[in-house]
């Protein structure tokens, strides 16, 4: 017996705004606890809230990217329940009216190309944090997170496979950081994924059982739960049993699922109209002005870079996984660098200095004028690659010019036939083994050689020339 | 708008300058005695009242309702789960008022979180009608109404949700205004009903009302459903007259089951508007009928929501109890008994199934009661109404049946869910007791019903 | 439309309102005498309401969007107001399903 898997995603993605979604307090993180707070988003009787516009252009572009339908006028709506980190009772969001609908997200999947669609995207505000490590016995509240602005991005039940639930969800973190709607940090909790998942017999249309897996923050412990939950499904359908709705949490640590047992009646949300509110209205112009910023995305750009600049896939793909490693590579580009030097420039010495720094290609010190530069030199055959790497790690923690560096600190490749014929012969003199195992025709063990020329020559050596003359004093002897 | 110093001029607003100490300990002393009327729920120390002897309103005492958040005294809401409670911010109209020189003289009594038409719902014991101590003052401003009605302050602030400044100032025999919706900040107002509360004013006369009303209004940004619309002069339009006036008289607000002798009165008003220079025409207002269901379906979905965040956890009073859940039921067993009806009325009515059968149906009939009232206006400059079926009714007398309760907010309700601004202003006695007669305007239309209400009182003050 | 007692135990435990038997009773029989007179609303038979007018309060006024100065500041803290405060959190018992640490 044959299952298919489907698998829907609520995704909630914080946006990058100043301040908070219906008060003026900033939203911050990692500050002491409820310090960011006011009667709004506490909840205070008598206290009101107040849309703050810098919100709804990031909901707006972030619609716009899925090629959503904008509508002029969306209503904000209340959903009841209780829970302590929930300050009013109540969570300000969008129900009957969303700001968007109807829109697609294509990704590189098992199958190559796929597309999801997107069913809604609206706006609302997150909760509080509650924490049960902090007091003994009781569970501690910080609402400093309370009342800061959320979208909500619901797809249809498209998905069929965990594996490409993770592929789908990089595909929608690297538009969000593309459009600049925001940082998608998971381990702030600034991408936080629900999956509704229900298994029937392949070719069946009616849908069976869901349920809801809540509460995961990264991509391969989606892929992790949905696979779990996937097999647990199948099991129970096999043994004749029926999938009952329920509500799993998962346990990053354990990696299990756990039962969220809620009073029956808690699915009763009783949501209506925001009476605090008016509707959510959206200009026509404010639409055009945030199609018209919207930004080249990742998949558009990344064909782009293998047609004009004739990449890889590979090294198209990593230049492009962010947006500003895909601007510091066309920076290059612009500065006359060859676009196969500058994606190698890129995604290997630069990319590991980024890595080792904890940076990305926007804040990084070294800027592409001065590794331009630096790959001019090597071209010119003034330095060496690998002097090079060096100079670029003494860029990053001092600054100043490339030529300065490469002088100062001795680096200027040596070119002198009298001086590398001395190194040349020093080598030779002491590796006779690999000079024997040359000549008898492994001539893999040239490479072996130079490098040992770059070593005593503390890396001054052109390898190229130093190359030459081991094999002109191999086969002369 | 900035308030403008030749607003009042001292003589406005009678006993007041100088004499704030004074008046607060003699409040103090009756109400603290045998014959208080527990209009108040605190009372200012004359100690900690800043003497400002600049702006409109520089030394005149204002009380304030106790859903209205005010620096420096408890704000309780008439309700145990606030007992105690000192809001750690301002309302917008209390800034509003020390920044024009007023004085806060003290918080009134209300019918819990506004939540009726007597102040008998007030869990610090009802308030007495300084007319006659054994009948209701209205409600819910009724400490408000009250505190007016006997001379303790010339002005009060306080509520309207579907009738609780209007119909009180009519059994207290004061004059009470709510104004337009949107037309005064609701920041610092605790909601009962989002979309029907308004803060209302309450005056010994129909200048003083207007007068406080001029100062309270105006755009404000912490409110979004406050307004952007230029406040007109209302201490003008006291005196505007009503030559030339269209006044309309809703067949429906007269049935006939209405107690002639308010008809009486209500005719005799007319009378009055027409030797004025007014013009009386009847009009209809077909949906009147549905008002009090619509009402009580939407207010109390509002609430039910509103009410959600007395949960004990951030603010207010909490009933430690073994466990979350525990704690909430306990904490919120603060509620009194009508609060509680109706949180259990608005969940009921949102809760999954029921949404459209009843919040749906009642948001479609207050868009036709709004309907009749822009097509009454097309026709006429403000209406004319009873403010209640009768006038202030005994003690005791309705608390026990709360459909009789909700339907003595038979005429005001309708001004809540179109949103337009009402007036009610006294016009005689049936049997002692005062009666008031409602004056409705159009959407941001209040100088006209300020006109008329002026028009009135100078009518009945020149028989005196 | 008519309410049952199951029904309103039901709507008590959604708004998280404790009743005993005799609140029961008594709310079962005062929202039925009310939700009587609400039912007139549906024999008006509204489906649509009427061109150009209001749909709620809020419509009513225009809408000005933004422009607050700042938070609104406190003029006391948190731990003059909150009913349990400790370290700079409100405290609360933990809720169903949740373990607490059982020390720091």
């Amino acid at each position: 017996m044959s299952w298919e898997t489907v698998i829907g995603l609520e995704i909630h993605v914080r946006l990058k705004t100043e301040h908070k979604l219906f008060c003026s307090d900033r939203a911050v993180f990692g500050s002491e606890p409820n310090t960011s707070i006011c009667p709004v988003c506490m909840g205070l009787p008598g206290a009101l809230p107040v849309l703050n516009p810098e919100a709804v252009n990031l909901a707006l572009q972030t619609a716009l990217a899925f090629g959503c339908t904008i509508h002029f006028e969306s209503v904000w709506a209340r959903k009841s329940y209780f829970y302590p980190d929930l300050p009013k009772g109540y969570q300000i969001t969008q129900f009957e009216h969303p700001l968007a609908t109807k829109g697609t997200l294509m990704f590189s999947g098992s199958e190559g190309d796929m597309s999801v669609s997107i069913r809604r995207v609206h706006m609302e505000e997150d909760a509080g944090k509650l924490l049960h490590d902090r007091v003994p016995r009781a569970s501690a509240i910080d609402l400093n997170r309370a009342g800061t602005a959320l979208v909500e991005i619901v797809t249809e039940p498209d998905l069929r496979m965990p594996a490409d639930v993770r592929l789908f969800l990089g595909e929608l973190k690297q538009t969000l950081e593309y459009v600049g709607a925001s940082d998608c940090n998971m381990e702030e909790g600034d991408l936080r994924v629900d999956a509704n998942i229900s298994v029937r017999r392949s070719g069946s249309l009616r849908l069976g059982n869901k349920t809801e897996i809540k509460n995961v923050n990264s991509f391969s412990g989606v892929e992790r739960a949905l696979s779990l939950e996937i097999s647990r499904q199948i099991a129970t359908l096999d043994s004749g049993d029926t999938v009952g709705q329920q509500t799993l949490l998962w346990d990053d640590h354990r990696e299990e699922l756990r039962e969220m047992r809620l009073k029956e009646e808690s699915h009763d949300y009783r949501y209506f109209p925001e009476p605090d509110l008016s509707p959510l209205k959206v200009t026509e112009e404010q639409v055009v002005a945030a199609i018209e910023s919207l930004p080249e995305l990742p998949r558009e750009r990344c064909s782009r870079f293998k047609d004009i600049y004739e990449l890889k896939d590979y090294d198209a793909e990593v230049l492009t996984q962010s947006a500003a490693s895909a601007d510091y590579f066309e920076e290059l580009v612009g500065i006359e660098i060859d676009p196969k030097v500058a994606a190698k420039w890129v995604t290997g010495p630069l990319q590991a200095l980024m890595n080792e720094r904890r940076e990305d290609a926007r804040t990084v010190p070294v800027r592409p004028a001065k590794i331009g530069a630096l790959i001019g030199l090597i071209e010119r055959g003034i330095v060496s690659e690998s002097a090079a790497k060096s100079v670029l790690v003494i860029l990053a923690q001092e600054g100043g010019n490339p030529s300065d560096i490469i002088e100062e600190q001795g680096l200027i490749q040596e070119r002198d036939i009298g001086q590398l014929t001395s190194w040349v012969t020093e080598v030779l003199a002491k590796h006779s083994e690999e000079v024997a195992r040359y000549r008898g025709g492994e001539s893999r063990i040239l490479g072996y050689l130079v490098g040992q020329v770059m070593n005593d020559s503390g890396g001054a050596a052109d390898p190229r020339l130093a190359r030459d003359l081991l094999i002109k004093q191999m086969s002369n002897e | 708008m900035s308030i403008r110093d030749e607003v009042l001029s001292g003589s406005e607003i009678l006993d007041v300058r100088g004499s704030a100490v004074l008046s607060l300990d003699h409040i103090k002393e009756l109400e603290g005695g045998q014959e208080s009327l527990n209009a108040f729920l605190a009372i200012a120390d004359p100690e900690e009242l800043e003497p400002y002897d600049r702006g409109p309103l520089a030394g005149v005492m204002v009380a304030l309702k106790d859903n209205i958040c005010t620096k420096g005294l408890p704000t309780t809401c008439g309700s145990s789960m606030l007992k105690g409670y000192r809001s750690p911010y301002e309302a917008t109209v209390v800034k509003k008022l020390r920044r024009a020189g007023g004085l806060i003289a003290g918080k009134t009594n209300l019918d819990e979180f506004g939540m009726g038409s007597s102040t008998e719902n007030s869990a610090f014991g009802p308030t007495l009608n300084p007319v006659d101590r054994s009948l209701v003052p209205g409600g819910s401003s009724g400490g408000s109404a009250a505190a007016v009605a006997a001379g303790y302050v010339r002005v009060a602030l306080g509520s309207d949700t579907g009738g609780s400044v209007r119909q009180p100032a009519a059994f207290c025999g004061v004059v009470g205004i709510k104004p337009t919706y949107g037309r005064v900040s609701r920041y610092g107002l605790i909601a009962f009903a989002s979309s029907l509360d308004q803060i209302g004013t309450i005056g010994a006369t129909v200048l003083e009302a207007s007068l406080l009303l001029e100062i309270v209004s105006g755009y404000d940004a912490r409110d979004s459903t406050s307004a952007q619309k230029p406040v007109p002069s209302y201490k003008d339009a006291v005196v505007e007259g009503v030559e030339g006036m269209v006044i309309g008289i809703p067949t429906e607000y007269f049935p006939e089951q209405l107690d002639p002798s308010v008809r009486a009165l209500l005719d005799e008003a007319c009378e009055r508007l027409i030797d004025a220079g007014a013009e009386v025409r009847p009009v209809s207002l077909p949906h009147t009928e549905f008002a009090i269901p619509c009402y009580y379906v939407l207010a109390t979905a509002e609430a039910s929501s509103n009410l959600a965040r007395y949960d004990g956890v951030r603010f207010g009073v909490r009933v430690p109890a073994e466990g979350l859940e525990r704690m909430y039921e306990a904490t919120r067993g603060n509620f009194g008994t009508e609060v509680k009806r109706r949180i259990m009325l608005g969940t009921y009515v949102l809760s999954s199934g029921y949404y459209d059968a009843y919040y749906g149906t009642a948001q479609r009939t207050r868009a036709s009661i709004a309907h009749d009232f822009k097509a009454a206006f097309s026709e006429v400059d403000v209406l004319l109404t009873p403010t209640s079926p009768t006038p202030a009714f005994p003690l005791g007398e309705r608390v026990l049946d709360p459909v009789a309760m909700y339907l003595s907010d038979i005429f005001t309700v309708t001004a809540n869910l179109a949103g337009i601004p009402g007036l009610s202003v006294p016009i005689g006695t049936v049997g002692g007791l005062p009666l008031g007669a409602q004056l409705l305007g159009p959407w941001w239309g209040e100088n006209h019903i300020i006109a008329a209400a002026g028009a009135l009182e100078a009518s009945y003050k020149e028989d005196t | 439309m008519s309410i049952s007692a199951e029904d309103v135990k039901r709507i008590g435990e959604l708004a998280r309102l404790h009743l005993d038997t005799d609140e029961v009773e008594r709310l079962t029989s005062d929202l039925n005498a009310i939700l009587q007179h609400v039912d007139s609303l549906r024999d008006l038979g509204l489906t649509e309401p009427p061109e150009d007018s209001l749909q709620s309060g809020s419509r009513l006024a225009p809408d000005p969007q933004g422009g607050v100065e700042g938070p609104d500041k406190l003029h006391e803290t948190p731990v003059d107001f909150a009913p349990e405060w400790q370290e700079g959190f409100f405290i609360v018992p933990a809720p169903p399903g949740v373990n607490p640490s059982e020390d720091q």
